[in-house]
C-alpha cells in the first residue's frame, strides 16, 4: 500500500467515503497527520425531557419516585432511542410503568393540534378534499367503508382527526 | 393523570388486553409489509381514539378496530366506532359499527355479516340497552358463536 499511495489525501463527497478510504489506509499517512484537539458535545436534553416526564406522571399516578434502574430494560431503550414500545411490550409492563408511559406521551393541546393539522393536510392533498368537505360526506355514511382497505384505514383515521381538530380549537379557542 | 386520559387509558388498555387474548396478531400493515405493532402514543392519547390501523391475523385474516371518544359526565363514551375483520385480500367479512344509515330496529348499532353473500342488512350488535359496543362481542361474531 505504501508504495503506491498518493501523496496527497483526496477530497470526498461524505463521511461515509472518508471513513471507508481512511480505513483502508490506516497509518499510511500518520508521517503527514497533525495533531488535532476536538471537543464532542453530545445532547442529553431529550433523553432527560422524556424521561423526566415519565418520571413526573409515575410520581403523580404513584406518590413515588422512580429511578432509572428501576425501569424495564426495553422502556429504558425506548426512551433512550425514541422509539415506541410495540404493543405486545407495552402490555407486559408493570401497570403504574404502564400508564405513566401513557401519561408522559401526551404534549400539550397547541401541540397536539399542530400534529393534526399536518395529517388533515396530508388527506386532504392525497384525496383531493377539504377536511370539512369529507366530514360533511361521509359522516354517518357507509360509503366510507366501500373503498380499498388503504382508503377505509385513512378515512377512518381522518373522520377521527377532524373530530379532535375541531374539538381542540374550540378549546384554544 | 387528567381524568379524561385516564379513562381512555382504561379503555385502550382493556381493549390491547381483549385483543391479545382472541386474536394472534402478527404485525401491523403498511403498504405491503407486516411490521411490529407499534404504540402509537399519538394516536391512542393526543387523538382520543383507538385506531390499530389494519393488522394481520395467524389465520391470514385481518381486523382493525377504531374507536372514537368524548368524556360526559365523568365517563367515556364511545361516540364512534368500527370493528372491521375481513379476509388476507381485503375483503370485508365482519363490519361493526355505528353509523346512522340504517333506519332499522338496530340501529345505532348494527354488525354487516358478508361470509356468507354480499346481503347488506344488518344484524343486531350489542345489547341495545347500552350506549357503548361490546369488543367481545365482536370476536364472538367472527368465532362464529353469534351466527
Amino acid at each position: 500500500m505504501a508504495g503506491n499511495k498518493p501523496e496527497k489525501a483526496p477530497s470526498f463527497a461524505s463521511i461515509e467515503e472518508a471513513s471507508e478510504w481512511w480505513d483502508e489506509r490506516s497509518g499510511d499517512y500518520w508521517d503527514k497527520a497533525k495533531e488535532v484537539h476536538f471537543d464532542i458535545q453530545i445532547d442529553k436534553k431529550p433523553l432527560h425531557k422524556i424521561y423526566k416526564q415519565f418520571q413526573t406522571a409515575y410520581k403523580e399516578l404513584t406518590g413515588n419516585s422512580i429511578d432509572w434502574r428501576d425501569i424495564p430494560e426495553n422502556l429504558q431503550n425506548s426512551l433512550r432511542t425514541f422509539q415506541p414500545l410495540s404493543v405486545k411490550e407495552f402490555i407486559k409492563l408493570p401497570q403504574n410503568i404502564r400508564m405513566a408511559y401513557f401519561a408522559s406521551h401526551k404534549s400539550p393541546d397547541n401541540v397536539v393540534l399542530n400534529k393534526i393539522k399536518k395529517r388533515l393536510a396530508f388527506y386532504e392533498n392525497k384525496y383531493g378534499i377539504t377536511s370539512e368537505d369529507f366530514y360533511r360526506k361521509y359522516h354517518n355514511s357507509e360509503s366510507l367503508y366501500e373503498g380499498s382497505p388503504e382508503q377505509v384505514c385513512d378515512f377512518l383515521l381522518w373522520h377521527g382527526d377532524y373530530r379532535r381538530y375541531l374539538e381542540l380549537k374550540n378549546a384554544i379557542r | 393523570m387528567p381524568l379524561d386520559d385516564a379513562l381512555i387509558y382504561k379503555r385502550v388498555e382493556y381493549l390491547l388486553q381483549q385483543i391479545f387474548e382472541n386474536l394472534t396478531v402478527i404485525g401491523q400493515i403498511d403498504g405491503n409489509e407486516v411490521e411490529e405493532w407499534v404504540f402509537d402514543y399519538e394516536n391512542f392519547a393526543e387523538s382520543k381514539r383507538f385506531a390499530t390501523k389494519w393488522l394481520q391475523l395467524a389465520d391470514g385474516n385481518r381486523i382493525m378496530l377504531c374507536e372514537e371518544y368524548d368524556i360526559e359526565e365523568y365517563e367515556l363514551k364511545i361516540v364512534r366506532y368500527a370493528y372491521i375483520y375481513s379476509d388476507m385480500n381485503g375483503s370485508e367479512l365482519l363490519r361493526a359499527e355505528n353509523a346512522h344509515p340504517h333506519n332499522v330496529f338496530t340501529d345505532p348499532h348494527h354488525i354487516h355479516d358478508f361470509r356468507f353473500g354480499k346481503s347488506k342488512k344488518p344484524k343486531p350488535f350489542q345489547r341495545q340497552d347500552l350506549d357503548n359496543p361490546d369488543i367481545t362481542e365482536f370476536f364472538a361474531h367472527i368465532r362464529g358463536n353469534r351466527l
